[in-house]
């Protein structure tokens, strides 16, 4: 590699420039560059096709796959063009085998998805670099042009497509239009024929990009490399040392320099004795289009309103063309919408002004209560929606179907044999009447004393929250005190249930009350 | 004939029972003459004597921290002493100390201020951890040990301690074990709009200065009489299913998602002793859930800690719990 023998010039250049040299240098070299992919990759595309006649489209997949080593041929002809090797298409394919097995199976497996390939491949194919050295380089090289050689392979892998989609719209143009055939798109999708048709688009479409393709990434790489390595300052000094060489000075040569530079220099009285007269007549003697230096600014001005009088730029034309005039057009201006017709159009459309702009009021409205706070029922139907009432709750029983039809008379019958059991169904159907019928939202964390606060605030301690609170402390007197509860205070209770709690016996009753299963006190 | 599977508590008589009643009601007055307002913060300082617990105060400056503890020392008369919590303050500044005394050729103990029945450390906080650690030992054992000799600390003890939430310029937070040694943590908030008229009224007339005056308070309760009263509440009457919540509440706040580490074991015990105390107060011969769930957050509220993420998203620790106790089921009879 001799820089000083480069075909390009060689600059610090942003990453887009330096594609954009690539796809010059592709330009360039683009015969020979077809000619290479396609002499390589046309004979194997056209065995494939034989040999998977019935799926065609294996052949240009495998095609696809193995474009890393038909880059690589002419990768290594870029590269001898562009340091000035006279390498030939011939002595090129020459070459081409050695090339092509070269680390094949690592550049078509874990290499092969990598988004930039074009931009790797100078490392792997000219460099020569394996292993820890390779990602050693390649991480110093990407550090800054990785993104622009991944946004490289995307927009030629979209520019692939576009041309195979290209290919497909213009067969679909070549269709007469007299024809007026109706193609179902998923049975077109499904034919065979179909598929060779766009397997050979895409193997074209693959053909077609691919010298840009290598040759951007090559040169984005150079480019890299320019940055890096500062090729161009290099070339600046070599370009110096050259010139250097040629200039033998001598030291009279010197001494008529120095001489030369002095009198350049010297101030001359020469502009400041030339007389203004000259120069009016040179202004006006001299021809529009020529430029007059040292005018002086009124004479400048006069030759302005010359040039700006003269024909140059006062040139008038006439120009006089053709105009369809349609005479459909006119005859339908001329037709005069009927005036009822109008007036219901005018007044839908002033409905629809009215309409929309109380909707844009509305939503401004709604949005000013949202941000102050203001709850919408219907939004908040969630929030607001009652959970269905637990039914157990302290571990007893509340559903209505598990009491006994007559809870007084079956609550006296225990009272004789356990106390605990006669005052534990009493508290279990009155929770039951506030879960049911009092719509009490009791959860299972609620204790005893947190039932009756809530039951009172919901009824503003009238009688039932009253006697509520005595059949509470009651209960809790006797399952956590452990003390008794007497027969009067128990008889009182009795008495003064039908009063509150009304539900006895229930007309739907599903389920027969047992007192040692619905009981609920433990045992 | 009726079979009753219940027992009444035998130890505790009616006539014991009324007067700790009559006490507890009279102290409370007394109290509430000169601080204002904070009727529920009274009760779980009360809470506190009767358990046998430490209280921790948290509030801003003006609350009256300290007027409380000087108001209940008043009530009470045993021995009080008072302790400002300063960065230079040494731990035997607190338990006391080995003196030489050149007389006698002895070293003779100088006990400190801990040696009392009610120790008020205001502002604890303003201490380093060295001098904090200094009361681990007497609020745990109740002893104190001078010299390598452990000397019983008075009955009744308890520690008042006072901290500003605010000013952490110059402060060294409590550490966890100090905390878990406080049976509560109460936290003094500002006052109604009503109760802080009555507060400047009664602080601006007659008075020179704006200090509260707790002259007016009498001793209404004596040593021997608080330990009888921490008997008697020791002896309450506690449902199997009553110490199962409280252990279910404590034991919830370990897998809490929203707290980094949860309550221990001595959480469940004092969560007990303070719901019996909190019956007690009540009147009640025994504990109900209602009493566990009142000081559920007093007795948690200092021994569980927020995620930082609840931390940033702006949440209390008392929200927190709420919404814990909101889950954890009540007792099931």
């Amino acid at each position: 590699m001799d820089l000083a023998h480069v075909n390009a010039r060689i600059r610090p250049r942003n990453h887009y420039e330096a594609i954009d040299l690539g796809f010059v240098m592709a330009r360039h070299w683009i015969l020979t560059l077809y000619s290479l992919w396609f002499f390589i990759s046309f004979p194997l595309f056209i065995i494939l096709q034989t040999i998977f006649s019935d799926a065609p489209y294996i052949s240009a997949i495998v095609i696809w796959w193995l474009k890393p080593l038909f880059d690589s041929i002419q990768l290594h002809y870029v590269s001898e063009k562009l340091f000035s090797n006279n390498v030939t298409f011939k002595q090129t394919l020459k070459q081409a085998p050695s090339r092509l097995w070269k680390s094949a199976l690592i550049k078509l497996t874990i290499r092969r998805p990598s988004l930039s390939r074009s931009f790797d491949m100078p490392v792997d194919d000219l460099e020569n670099l394996t292993g820890a050295q390779r990602s050693k380089r390649l991480n110093v090289l990407q550090r800054s042009a990785s993104s622009a050689a991944i946004w490289l392979t995307i927009v030629s892998i979209t520019i692939e497509n576009i041309i195979v989609f290209s290919f497909c719209g213009l067969a679909w143009m070549f269709i007469p239009p007299q024809l007026d055939i109706y193609i179902e798109i998923w049975d077109l999708i499904a034919h065979p024929e179909v598929h060779r048709i766009l397997s050979w688009c895409w193997y074209l479409a693959m053909g077609l990009v691919a010298p840009f393709y290598v040759t951007a990434g090559f040169s984005l790489y150079i480019n890299r490399r320019t940055v890096l390595e500062g090729w161009d300052i290099e070339l600046s000094f070599k370009d110096m040392a050259t010139r250097a060489k040629k200039l033998q000075l001598s030291p009279i040569s010197l001494c008529l320099t120095i001489l030369l530079m002095i009198g350049t220099c010297l101030p001359s009285t020469s502009y400041a004795t030339k007389s203004t007269e000259q120069q009016v007549n040179s202004t006006d003697s001299a021809p529009l289009g020529e430029l007059i230096y040292d005018l002086l600014p009124h004479d400048a001005q006069q030759r302005m309103i010359v040039i700006m009088e003269s024909d140059t730029f006062n040139d008038i034309r006439n120009k006089e063309e053709w105009k369809l005039i349609n005479p459909v057009e006119e005859t339908e201006d001329n037709d005069e919408t009927p005036l009822w017709l109008a007036d219901i159009l005018s007044l839908l459309a002033q409905g629809a002004e009215v309409v929309l702009w109380g909707v844009a009021i509305l939503c401004i409205m709604f949005i000013i209560l949202r941000l102050k706070g203001f709850e919408v029922p219907f939004m908040e139907a969630k929030k607001y929606a009652k959970p269905p009432p637990p039914t157990s709750l302290f571990g007893l029983e509340l559903n209505q179907n598990t009491l006994p039809e007559d809870i007084i008379s079956t609550a006296k019958d225990f009272w004789r044999r356990s106390p605990r059991q006669a005052l534990s169904l009493l508290y279990r159907a009155a929770l039951s009447d506030l879960v049911h019928a009092e719509t009490l939202p009791l959860h299972n964390s609620h204790t005893e004393g947190e039932c009756v606060r809530l039951f009172d605030k919901k009824t503003h301690s009238n009688p039932k929250s009253v006697f509520f609170q005595t059949l509470t402390e009651q209960w809790v007197m006797l399952a956590y005190g452990h003390q008794r509860v007497s027969h009067k205070q128990f008889d009182a209770l009795c008495d003064e249930w039908p009063n509150h709690f009304p539900f006895g016996p229930s007309s739907d009753t599903s389920e027969q009350y047992t007192p040692e299963k619905n009981s609920g006190v433990p045992s | 004939m009726n079979t009753y599977d219940t027992t009444e508590n035998p130890s505790i008589s009616d006539e014991q029972f009324d007067k700790a009643n009559m006490l507890i009601s009279t102290i409370r007055e007394q109290i509430n003459q000169v601080l204002v307002g904070q009727a529920d913060i009274i009760d779980q300082v009360l809470v506190a004597l009767f358990a046998s617990g430490h209280v921790l105060i948290e509030g801003v400056p003006g609350l009256g921290k300290t007027l409380l503890v000087k108001a209940l020392a008043k009530c009470f008369s045993g021995e009080f002493s008072r302790i400002q919590f300063t960065p230079d303050l040494m731990p035997s500044d607190v338990t006391g100390h080995a003196m030489y005394d050149m007389k006698t050729e002895q070293f003779k103990i100088r006990k400190g201020p801990a040696f009392t029945n009610l120790l008020l450390a205001d502002e604890i906080n303003r201490a380093p951890a060295k001098t904090q650690a200094a009361l681990l030992e007497v609020m745990q054992e109740k002893q104190i040990t001078i010299e390598g000799k452990a000397f019983i600390a008075h009955a009744p003890f308890m520690v008042l301690a006072t901290q500003n939430p605010i000013e952490q310029e110059g402060t060294y937070p409590l550490p966890e074990a100090e905390l878990d040694r406080f049976m509560i943590k109460v936290q003094i908030n500002y006052p109604q709009a009503d109760e802080e008229i009555l507060l400047v009224k009664q602080v601006t007339t007659g008075q020179v200065q704006d200090n509260l005056n707790v002259e007016a308070i009498d001793p209404v309760i004596k040593a021997h009489q608080v330990v009888e009263l921490q008997a008697l509440t020791a002896a309450l009457d506690v449902d199997d299913s009553v110490f199962e919540y409280a252990v279910n509440i404590a034991r919830a706040t370990r897998e809490w998602r929203t707290f980094s580490f949860g309550a221990g074991p001595r959480a469940s015990i004092a969560l007990i002793r303070a719901a019996r105390a909190h019956a007690l107060l009540k009147g009640n011969h025994f504990v109900t859930p209602d009493d566990v769930k009142s000081m559920a957050i007093p007795v948690l509220r200092h021994r569980v800690s927020l995620t930082a993420e609840m931390e940033i998203e702006g949440m209390q620790v008392d929200q927190a719990l709420m919404q814990l106790l909101d889950e954890v089921e009540a007792p099931r009879l």
